[in-house]
């Protein structure tokens, strides 16, 4: 008998005790930051999901400005799961397919046309319900000990060359990826993309978890080359030194679908309270000012307002590249990627 | 304790038959399945045979610094898998694919077997070894024979931790290139957010989970156990003992902590050439070392609380409800941690929105992940309590409290100090419930650890790598010093 009256009793005291006793201040800080109190003094709560080493100093500097608690690493995921209860005023997010999810599931509020207009056309969305903060472009990173830049090719159906099997890298599961398929579909049609993929396969690539080890084994010689974003090679170059790291980076060129420019992009919730606020706050990141940040080395990208250059070496200026035309709001379409990277066998 | 699983219903409710087709019967779905079968089994065999061993030698095997001993053989738990897997491909390029998972998963997983181990061992005495040994036994015929198989609860238990562990980790397999059934779930999260395909990946875990729970529990039967007073067993110096532990140490923790160094110092973004630099990285370390360490012990301490009773209430006597509460105990350990982080996500936004983002919730979606790893050392001890004890200490007029206190407790006792040192590991390298669930502003050694690592900062990852192993060694000393007591030196 003692047993289940000691199993009973305990737990119930104890666990409630115990979990009272450590939610209690916390609660109220929590109160404190998503409650809607009176105008101009309310924190923020930003889901990034960038992280903190990426764009933290920026968003210190702009919460001096527009107060806001950021949420590092956050993932859409979440806030489809929270729904109109997020306690979330802003998502900063890594990919327009993202940013796309959350629209498409209606939980983003529409931006005022200034802030819409500040953006360069080409990287806007129509459906206005977020805005493009900086650019960066798919990419070849290679070998220089194994391939010639002189023999690389223009287009990535160059990938498809029995001389290439076994040596191209890449990242099926990683977003960028993703986006990438969703942007061959868009230009090449279902069947292109389907084909494209089918022989891509048959080239026997070599599936990585994600960009990070795609840039490490062509550093280290094991693999030839890989298809990744250039802002991974720019923090490779900012952690071990130009010196030090024997990639390059090949463009490929002419609009072709391997020369994607996505973007990284911020949109307000529909469910925010603090809305007027959350607007001021893309204002501040679409500055000249907040733009240049994007160009340094410590984030390596493509800025789309004002002048800063890429403060990278060994990365060409925006203006060199030769992306293909994509109405980034149609990049949204992640889930027909996925139907048919799991149709192909790839996922 | 059954969030996870409604929200897995819930989600997975939503998918229609295509869909299921689609996702399941093809034939990359059963090639993932058997990857991950096969590494299963083999972690699982490899960390049973290695966690024995080395709890042999732990309580049997050193007559000095076993605490120390301990707390280094259980500190690869504290290593993510992601990092050591990390840690081996850069040191040796090209070690890749089912062998380096299998190294990577177990180094992770032998503390799971080892720490139960211990404690089973510490309870015994040298009796039954004595009489085998004059019966013309050798030494290790009569650890074998006769008291291996009086520690099989807790190495069962322990066992049954590793199968549902490697076939719910991603990190660790993916980063060495060999491809788990997990990747679909993750795939689903990290794109259309398609979270019907991944409830649907889900339940297929969670049915291999209460398959791997029930099996267990079919295996591992009724102990009877008899109470006897026995004479401690005897601990000397054993040579092979230390050499052994040696080698486990340097493969689990030497390698990953020279790789970790390696990355420090090839790093142009961490240079330590003044004082000053060291204390601006110690500024930048320490909230996130103190915000792992009280969350780890909170974490721990919540989860001893709750594991003590359960573990009575499963095991004693044995009822079908306690069978049904304890399998499904084991759900929440052996889905991926981001679909439980949803699970307490979707669940409490909507039911307890005041506590959404605070630690309290953080701390009960830990409860739902790692309450397994203390049941399971605790409740093997509490099997082994003979029947009767309870009612002869009742006869002798101890109350209800003071028998719980003075008779069972004790007994219990490094059980319990086992599981909450598995607990309190496990909570400090924990992940996506962590990222989601956190209050504002709080951030971890392993949050951001793996958000560095992501963005190629090699170097600042590794020093929270380095800080973790550290961290994490404190409670693991502490515990271990207070259940490795007990045995005879000569």
């Amino acid at each position: 008998m003692w047993k289940r009256a000691f199993a009973l009793g305990s737990s119930a005291v104890l666990a409630v005790g115990i979990l009272a006793a450590c939610g209690n201040d916390d609660g109220d800080d929590a109160a404190g930051t998503t409650g809607a109190s009176n105008g101009e003094e309310t924190t923020l709560t930003l889901y990034s999901g960038r992280s903190e080493d990426l764009v933290g100093p920026l968003i210190e500097q702009i919460g001096y400005e527009v107060p806001v608690e950021p949420r590092y690493d956050s993932k859409a995921a979440q806030i489809l799961e929270e729904g109109d209860n997020s306690p979330a005023d802003l998502f900063f997010a890594q990919d327009a397919g993202e940013l796309g999810a959350l629209a498409n599931a209606g939980l983003l509020a529409e931006l005022p046309e200034d802030i819409t207009e500040m953006i360069p056309e080409a990287y806007r969305s129509e459906s206005n319900s977020w805005a493009a903060t900086s650019a960066r472009s798919r990419v070849l990173i290679y070998d220089p000990a194994q391939l010639d830049e002189g023999d690389l090719p223009p287009s990535i159906d160059g990938l498809l060359d029995p001389e290439l099997r076994g040596q191209v890298g890449y990242a099926p599961t990683n977003a960028s990826f993703k986006s990438f398929v969703t942007g061959l579909r868009l230009i090449r049609g279902e069947d292109g993309a389907r084909e494209w993929l089918e022989a891509f396969l048959a080239n026997e690539p070599r599936v990585y978890d994600g960009n990070g080890p795609i840039v490490e084994e062509v550093g280290n010689g094991q693999l030839a080359a890989g298809l990744t974003n250039h802002y991974y090679w720019a923090k490779e170059v900012q952690e071990q030194g130009l010196d030090a790291v024997s990639s390059r980076l090949h463009f490929f060129s002419d609009g072709d679908p391997g020369a994607l420019m996505n973007v990284a992009g911020i949109g307000v919730l529909e469910s925010s309270e603090n809305k007027e606020q959350a607007f001021d706050f893309i204002r501040q990141l679409l500055t000249p000012e907040s733009q240049a940040y994007f160009a340094s080395a410590a984030a390596g990208e493509y800025p789309l307002i004002g002048d800063a250059q890429l403060e990278v070496e060994g990365v060409p200026a925006i203006d060199e590249l030769q992306p293909p035309r994509v109405n980034l709001d149609e990049l949204a379409d992640v889930a027909g990627t996925e139907e048919l990277l799991t149709e192909v066998g790839a996922v | 304790m059954l969030t996870p699983a409604v929200y897995l219903v819930v989600r997975a409710a939503e998918a229609n038959w295509t869909t299921i087709e689609t996702l399941l019967l093809r034939e990359r779905t059963y090639r993932l399945l058997i990857n991950t079968i096969q590494l299963s089994l083999a972690v699982t065999v490899l960390s049973i045979v290695i966690g024995v061993a080395l709890a042999w030698c732990a309580t049997r095997g050193f007559r000095r610094g076993r605490p120390l001993m301990i707390a280094l053989l259980s500190a690869p738990l504290a290593i993510p898998s992601y990092v050591s897997g990390f840690v081996w491909t850069r040191l040796f390029p090209g070690f890749e694919g089912f062998p380096a998972a299998v190294l990577v998963l177990t180094m992770a997983c032998y503390p799971l077997v080892m720490l139960p181990a211990i404690a089973a061992l510490s309870g015994l005495g040298r009796a039954q070894e004595d009489a085998a040994r004059t019966l013309g036994c050798s030494p290790l015929t009569a650890f074998l024979r006769v008291t291996a198989p009086r520690m099989r609860t807790a190495v069962l238990g322990g066992g049954l931790l590793v199968a549902l562990y490697a076939i719910s980790d991603f990190g660790g397999p993916a980063i060495v290139r060999y491809e788990p059934f997990t990747v679909g779930i993750y795939n689903a999260y990290n794109g259309s957010f398609d979270r019907t395909a991944a409830a649907v990946y889900g339940c297929v875990l969670a049915v291999m989970a209460l398959g791997l729970a029930i099996t267990e529990r079919l295996i591992r039967r009724d102990t009877d156990t008899v109470a006897s007073v026995e004479r401690a067993a005897t601990v000397r110096n054993s040579p092979s003992a230390w050499a052994f532990s040696g080698v486990v140490i340097a493969v689990g923790v030497v390698v990953p902590i020279i790789g970790l160094l390696r990355e420090i110092g090839r790093s142009q973004r961490v240079s330590l050439g003044s004082a000053a630099e060291w204390a601006d990285l110690a500024e930048w370390v320490w909230p996130k070392a103190s915000a792992t360490l009280t969350l780890s012990l909170q974490a721990a301490l919540v989860i001893a609380v709750l594991a003590l009773p359960l573990a009575f209430f499963v095991s004693r006597p044995r009822t079908r409800t306690g069978a049904f509460v304890e399998s499904a105990t084991y759900i929440g350990y052996a889905l991926p941690g981001v679909t439980v982080a949803l699970s307490m996500v979707f669940i409490g936004v909507r039911l307890l929105p005041d506590y959404y983002l605070t630690t309290a919730m953080l701390i009960a979606a830990y409860v739902v992940l790692f309450i397994p790893v203390c049941l399971g050392p605790l409740r093997s001890t509490v099997d082994d309590i003979p029947n009767g004890l309870d009612e002869v200490s009742r006869t002798l007029k101890a109350g209800a409290v003071a028998t719980a206190m003075r008779v069972i407790l004790p007994i219990a006792a490094p059980g319990l100090l086992a599981g909450t040192a598995l607990a309190c590991l496990s909570v400090a390298k924990e992940l996506p419930a962590t990222l989601m669930l956190a209050p504002v502003g709080t951030r971890t050694l392993a949050t951001d650890m793996w958000s560095l690592n992501a963005d190629l900062s090699y170097g600042l990852a590794a020093v929270l790598g380095l800080v973790l192993i550290v961290v994490t060694s404190i409670p693991t000393v502490i515990l271990s010093s207070m259940f490795s007591r007990g045995g005879e030196s000569k």
